[in-house]
């Protein structure tokens, strides 16, 4: 790993934060808010002088970037995303705390959601634009936008794109990798234009519209309402919710296939068909349990569909409150939480490819104990997946395990309960958002210690990066040059 | 450009590595290759039998511009370039090894079985281990039309004992006092002169030879594979081959047998006392061409040992030529040769290939007519001071004024360096009119 290199390719992703900062920053200016002026404004001159600095450290360093350049470009990127972003929010006087605001700002870029800020409705324009903005630019990720953005060629480009956008199985979409990730962002942008036009269409003010589907697209859960979605109560904006917040959990490689006349490839694609599946009878099942407290089935229907979604797709938006749910359906949701959307997509959690994966591998363990001769592959649909694939996946799930059980033992050491601290650490570490007890979807993170934001930051740093990358840097090897 | 490269092996990435300027998309059936492909190029990855049609159309042949075929199956890489060809590719390129298919001794042929551009490895090897030979004392040699013709350019000097009497007959174009001259202009050689000779690979060394005593080599080969069958056969027609020298006494008899005026010697080429014995000292230069890097080290490391002055090994690996050259030994790889040539097949706006000779300030282009026409050389318009050198293709010509140049054929030219511009400004116009026809 060469620092120098590590150093000049950090310098242009942090100018791509400038250039995120300064929208709030004008935002601010416009709406004569000093304080939020002063905070974005320092925030952007931090962010451009680390630029500098970069640059000049990496004046000279060697063009190839190796795997090890590309992760620790990575890791360092998204910590200073996670430091930088919450320099406004201090400043500001939102979240003054420095742990709160690390907190909130890794929860913006991971497109967590989880949030420390008790009055979201007083928050200044520009804080709420920030707060999504950061949801956009994390949910596709910032190296893919620096992937397409800047001219990167040849190979540690690749290394960099599939460092951020790691998975079980990862395929380009065109041949050159610039090529992928332009086609990824005019995607998301597309999206993001349609979902923000159908939300002004129905009803929604334009800057809630803009924020709101970013925080949609991204699968961030950030809102500029206190009570979120549901504080429209409006019926055709939650099923519009809906239905982004569907498309954002399905990999974006398959519009891309659509888009190009392929619809049998995405007929066909066992994981969404899954992904479908689940939701669909998630929906239904918890629809039928709370019809009691709703007017009609369809209103049911609406409100079971918009939280299973949100949970499943990691969102975490909120129409009602899941806590009142009956406790089966809360389970459910709980477990649904560890599952999140599909590889490829802005979503997070463990993906519902490598549970699929998992459930495969499971099946052929049992019929080898059965059927001991019979030679078996595993396959995603009617593709066979190697064995080191399905090895690589099951070591994820099992770290992953490793970490929610450490993290939770460490929250519940801190004084959280159970329940509360279990819930916080999946919620982090899927991305989800709101979890259950004290972290409910109607309560907020500030009352977790310092050292618990601290250490949850840090779970959605690791989820987002899907586990080995952050952890590889603590690896002697790593740090071989 | 897309191009659409199958077989993703080292030979694969190689070729790859050497067009990542272009889109790339690697078809493989071993995935564990794709893999490390990926680590290496940016490209997109198929994994599928290149011979199957659902699998080449996954990779999208028919929107490629070049389809390159280069598995170690011959068989596989001539179905893979057809079927990609009829899929509606426009180029196809295919590696074809065994040379018993070719109709022609040169390593490139055209138009086989619906595809394009045919390349034999060993043949590509020889020719360019033979340029290599070639070059040494103040000869400059180059490789035009794929490596098939060689070009030379030798500095005629009364100190090195070179100058001919009149000039021989593969020199086209002489450079005098700096400036171009047709051969036939140039009247006798003067000393300064520098002349350019064009001509096929055995052809051209033995023209060499006529510049004086000291050009004409003798040369061992080590390895009587299919390279060393090729060079063996090359260099013997001039009078350059001194041995040829294998470890298996089976395959020495059959050599023995099918070549003629070659001494075939049975032994190990990495044994010092053997190559003591046979007294390799005495020839000019050792070519180890066997399917070993090692052994094709150690032989060269030896000969060099003993005395010879050239040494020249064949390198499977690409990359490890230059670890050669550090120890004073010419590495020359078939992959780098292979990637050449594939680069070669696809001109850009009509030009091949471009040498530029800085220190005498003139070019030399290779330069193809579109497919349907038929120019007669004195219809294009060459900048002034063009010297034509060659009509290159399945039979290398010596053009005059009325020569017509066929599709297959390329137009290999001399000009000023600072009139490039103005060739390049023709050859488009060529192109567009071709184009529209």
């Amino acid at each position: 790993m060469n620092p120098r290199t590590v150093a000049r390719l950090a310098a242009p992703l942090l100018a791509l934060l400038v250039a995120g900062l300064a929208v709030p920053f004008v935002l601010a200016v416009l709406d004569a808010e000093p304080l939020a002026a002063a905070g974005y404004g320092a925030a952007c001159v931090l962010a451009l002088v680390l630029a500098v600095v970069a640059r000049l450290v990496g004046r000279g360093s060697p063009e190839t970037v190796y795997r090890q350049d590309a992760i620790a470009v990575v890791v360092l990127i998204w910590t200073c995303l996670g430091i930088i972003g919450g320099v406004p929010l201090m400043i500001e006087g939102s979240v003054p705390e420095p742990a709160a605001a690390l907190f909130e700002a890794m929860s913006g870029f991971t497109t967590t959601g989880a949030t420390v800020i008790g009055d979201i409705d007083n928050l200044s324009r520009a804080t709420n634009l920030w707060r999504c903005e950061m949801h956009w630019i994390g949910g596709m990720g910032i190296v893919v936008l620096f992937v397409a953005v800047f001219p990167q060629f040849g190979v540690g480009a690749r290394h960099l794109f599939k460092t951020e956008v790691a998975g079980p199985i990862t395929s380009g979409l065109a041949p050159t990798i610039r090529q992928t990730a332009r086609a990824l962002y005019r995607i998301y942008a597309a999206l993001t234009l349609v979902c923000a036009g159908l939300f002004v269409a129905a009803g929604m003010p334009l800057f809630d519209a803009v924020c709101h589907s970013m925080s949609t697209l991204g699968t961030g859960g950030f809102s500029s309402r206190g009570a979120s979605i549901g504080a429209y109560d409006n019926a055709a904006i939650d099923w519009i919710t809906c239905g982004f917040m569907l498309i954002a959990g399905i990999n974006f490689g398959l519009y891309y296939a659509l888009v190009r006349g392929q619809w049998k490839e995405v007929v066909r694609n066992a994981e969404l068909r899954f992904y479908l599946a689940v939701n669909l009878l998630v929906a239904l099942f918890i629809a039928w349990g709370i019809r009691g407290e709703h007017g009609s089935m369809m209103e049911s229907l609406r409100h079971s569909t918009f939280q299973t979604l949100a949970v499943t797709t990691t969102t975490g938006f909120m129409t009602e409150d899941f806590e009142l749910y009956p406790l089966t359906s809360q389970f459910i949701l709980f477990g649904l939480m560890f599952m999140g959307g599909c590889a490829g997509s802005t979503a997070g959690g463990m993906k519902v490819s490598r549970v699929l994966l998992v459930w495969s591998a499971v099946r052929d363990e049992l019929g080898s104990l059965t059927d001991p001769n019979r030679v078996r592959s595993i396959k995603l649909g009617r593709q066979a997946i190697a064995p080191s694939i399905v090895r690589g996946v099951l070591v994820f799930i099992g770290a992953y395990l490793i970490i929610f059980l450490a993290s939770s033992a460490c929250l519940v050491a801190m004084g959280m309960d159970f329940v509360s601290g279990m819930s916080a650490t999946v919620a982090c570490l899927s991305s989800v958002g709101p979890g259950l007890g004290s972290v409910g979807p109607t309560d907020n993170f500030a009352n977790v210690p310092a050292a618990g934001q601290v250490l949850l930051s840090g779970c959605m740093l690791a989820g987002r990066l899907e586990i080995f990358v952050l952890f590889s840097v603590f690896t002697r090897g790593f740090w071989r040059r | 450009m897309r191009i659409v490269i199958i077989g993703s092996g080292t030979l694969g990435r190689h070729v790859a590595a050497s067009f990542d300027d272009h889109e790339l998309i690697l078809v493989d059936r071993n995935a564990d290759a794709l893999a490390a492909a990926e680590e290496s190029v940016d490209a997109l990855t198929v994994f599928g039998e290149g011979t199957d049609r659902s699998t080449l159309e996954s990779a999208e042949v028919g929107r490629a511009d070049l389809v390159v075929a280069l598995t170690p199956d011959d068989n596989a890489n001539l179905v893979s370039a057809a079927l990609a060809a009829e899929l509606g590719c426009r180029r196809t390129v295919a590696r074809v090894d065994r040379p018993s298919f070719y109709q022609t001794t040169s390593g490139i042929e055209r138009d086989v079985l619906g595809v394009e551009t045919l390349l034999c490895a060993s043949r590509l090897l020889s020719g360019e281990l033979v340029r290599r030979l070639n070059t040494h004392k103040n000869i400059q040699t180059f490789a035009f039309d794929g490596g098939r013709l060689h070009l030379a350019l030798v500095v005629i000097d009364q100190k090195l004992g070179n100058r001919p009497s009149q000039f021989p007959k593969l020199v086209r174009a002489v450079v005098r006092g700096g400036t171009l001259h047709p051969v036939k202009q140039a009247g006798r050689p003067e000393t300064g002169d520098h002349a350019l000779l064009v001509g096929k690979p055995a052809p051209l060394t033995a023209a060499l030879a006529e510049f004086g005593a000291s050009y004409r080599q003798r040369a061992v080969l080590v390895g009587g594979g299919d390279v060393g069958v090729q060079m063996a056969t090359i260099l013997a027609s001039v009078g350059s081959l001194d041995r040829l020298i294998d470890r298996d006494h089976a395959r020495c008899y059959e050599l023995a047998s099918d070549l003629h005026d070659v001494k075939v010697v049975h032994g190990d080429g990495t044994s010092l006392g053997f190559l003591r014995e046979e007294r390799v000292e005495s020839a000019d230069a050792l070519l180890a061409v066997t399917g070993s890097d090692e052994s094709n080290l150690m032989t060269s490391l030896m000969a060099r040992e003993l005395g010879v002055e050239r040494t020249f090994a064949r390198v499977q690996r690409p990359g490890y030529g230059e670890v050669y050259s550090h120890l004073g030994i010419t590495g020359v790889s078939p992959h780098e040769t292979i990637a050449r040539a594939v680069r070669w097949s696809v001109p850009e706006n009509g030009i091949f290939q471009v040498e530029n000779l800085a220190a005498l300030g003139i070019d030399i282009v290779e330069f193809g007519i579109p497919r349907r026409d038929c120019e007669r050389l004195n219809d294009i318009p060459f900048p002034p001071g063009s010297v034509v050198l060659s009509l290159a293709g399945d039979r290398h010509r010596v053009p005059d004024t009325q020569s017509r140049v066929t599709p297959h054929e390329h137009v290999v030219v001399a000009l000023p360096a600072d009139r490039r511009g103005m060739l390049e400004r023709v050859i488009r116009k060529l192109h567009k009119r071709g184009n529209k026809k």
